[in-house]
């Protein structure tokens, strides 16, 4: 994190902190600060969704099965495929928001806030039919490592979303909230396609 | 736009996520009677009658005793196959593992010990229960209550009773047939493989699962007799 500050002429996520002066290095945050509770609140909103999707996963009797997409040969295949192109939109993800901390040798151009925000937004998107399948059809499971770590990575990631989406809002947060929740999203959406995508394309083969 | 973007993204995420895990509740056995989206073909026959079936998540807690080749007790209404599943389990004391698929009132299964007992077969499922028939003797029931799958089943003169669990790929059953035989594989939910290969009534050691060359065998396949 060698430039916590802001980019000049950033009109994306980022905008409405522009105004702010450099924080400074992150720190503890100071309860009595005005600001901690910037950071709290929306920290404490993504572990509470995280921990409820995996109580509800957990209490939901599986079914076994769900509402499947036209055009693959299962419902695992589509989910595979969902969860690559949210892979893929993610890397867009951490190259736009490089760029636009200027840590590019080029500008940061004027639309790469706008792709961030959308190739984001498909991204998160995508992943929506992928987890309520997780979640409807076979709950969080614990039998093996990866479907064990796959489970935990899935309430990590949408207690992250939550989290940075709640934080866009608000003011004078720390310069390094966004990228630290930018790069758990990132890191935790890797991690369920590595236990996943991958591990299926590995075991049953690279078609649709 | 402004501070409200992010608010709005997460709005459309949760209104998505609750269209879609309400199309699938209203799509679940239990309430595919009374929903007026369950068009799709291969609806189970004999669905349509029992609009009183409660919910899978209320049925679950009694799915815990297994009651092979009971009738269901008088006033419990049995619980639905959807449109399309598969159940991947063992027999009863680990004998053997077998794997039960339903695919519009019709079932493909396959019982399958990886030593030296197996067995194919077809039937139909109604209601919530299957009954399937394989090679001579070679039969298999079950009923499903709540989301569970139990029964008894015979191969080779032998019956074991079984309890199978809602199974999604790349859990489910394989089939190979080939000139050297034809193989069945049960892949189940924790991954593990069971298999053979019978070459002419010999059978042997099944070869590993090759999802590339190996079929998935959904209910109404034909996997008895040629």
């Amino acid at each position: 994190m060698s430039n916590p500050s802001y980019p000049p002429g950033d009109s994306g996520p980022y905008d409405t902190h522009h105004e702010e002066p450099d924080p400074g290095p992150p720190g503890p945050p100071d309860l009595s600060d005005p600001k901690a509770g910037g950071i709290l609140a929306p920290l404490l909103v993504g572990c509470l969704v995280a921990v409820l999707l995996g109580v509800y996963g957990n209490l939901h009797e599986p079914t076994g099965f769900s509402i499947n997409l036209a055009g693959f040969t299962s419902g695992a295949y589509a989910k595979a495929w969902l969860a690559t192109a949210a892979v893929l939109l993610g890397v867009v993800q951490i190259a736009s928001a490089w760029v636009m901390y200027g840590n590019s040798p080029t500008a940061s151009a004027s639309w790469l806030p706008g792709l961030h925000r959308w190739s984001g937004r498909i991204a998160v998107l995508l992943t929506v039919p992928v987890v309520i399948h997780c979640l409807f059809a076979l709950g969080f499971q614990v039998d093996s490592t990866r479907v064990l770590v796959h489970s935990l990575l899935g309430c990590v990631f949408y207690g992250a979303f939550v989290a940075k989406m709640l934080s866009l809002t608000r003011r004078g947060l720390p310069g390094w909230m966004l990228p630290v929740l930018g790069g758990t999203l990132f890191t935790a959406l890797i991690g369920l396609w590595l236990t996943s995508s991958v591990w299926l394309f590995g075991s049953k083969g690279l078609h649709f | 736009m402004g501070r409200r973007g992010p608010l709005i993204t997460l709005l459309v995420v949760v209104v998505l996520a609750g269209i879609l895990l309400a199309v699938n509740l209203a799509r679940s056995p239990s309430n595919q009677a009374g929903s007026g989206t369950a068009g799709q073909a291969g609806s189970p026959a004999g669905q349509t009658g029992s609009l009183a079936a409660p919910p899978a998540a209320e049925v679950a807690p009694s799915a815990a005793a297994p009651a092979p080749a009971v009738p269901p007790a008088p006033g419990s209404t049995p619980s639905q196959f959807p449109g399309q599943a598969k159940y991947t389990g063992y027999t009863d004391g680990n004998h053997a593992a077998i794997a039960v698929t339903v695919r519009g009132g019709k079932v493909s299964a396959y019982l399958c010990d990886g030593k030296a007992v197996e067995g194919w077969y077809q039937g139909s499922a109604t209601g919530g229960t299957v009954e399937a028939k394989g090679r001579g003797t070679n039969a298999l029931s079950g009923t499903l209550s709540g989301t569970k799958l139990s029964g008894t089943v015979s191969a080779g003169g032998k019956s074991w009773t079984y309890s199978a669990a809602p199974a999604a790929a790349p859990a489910g059953l394989y089939r190979s047939k080939a000139t050297t035989g034809t193989t069945g594989w049960i892949k189940d939910s924790s991954g593990k493989v069971t298999g053979l290969r019978n070459a002419g009534g010999r059978v042997e050691p099944a070869p590993p699962l090759d999802p590339s060359t190996a079929q998935s065998v959904e209910g109404g396949d034909q996997v008895v007799g040629q």
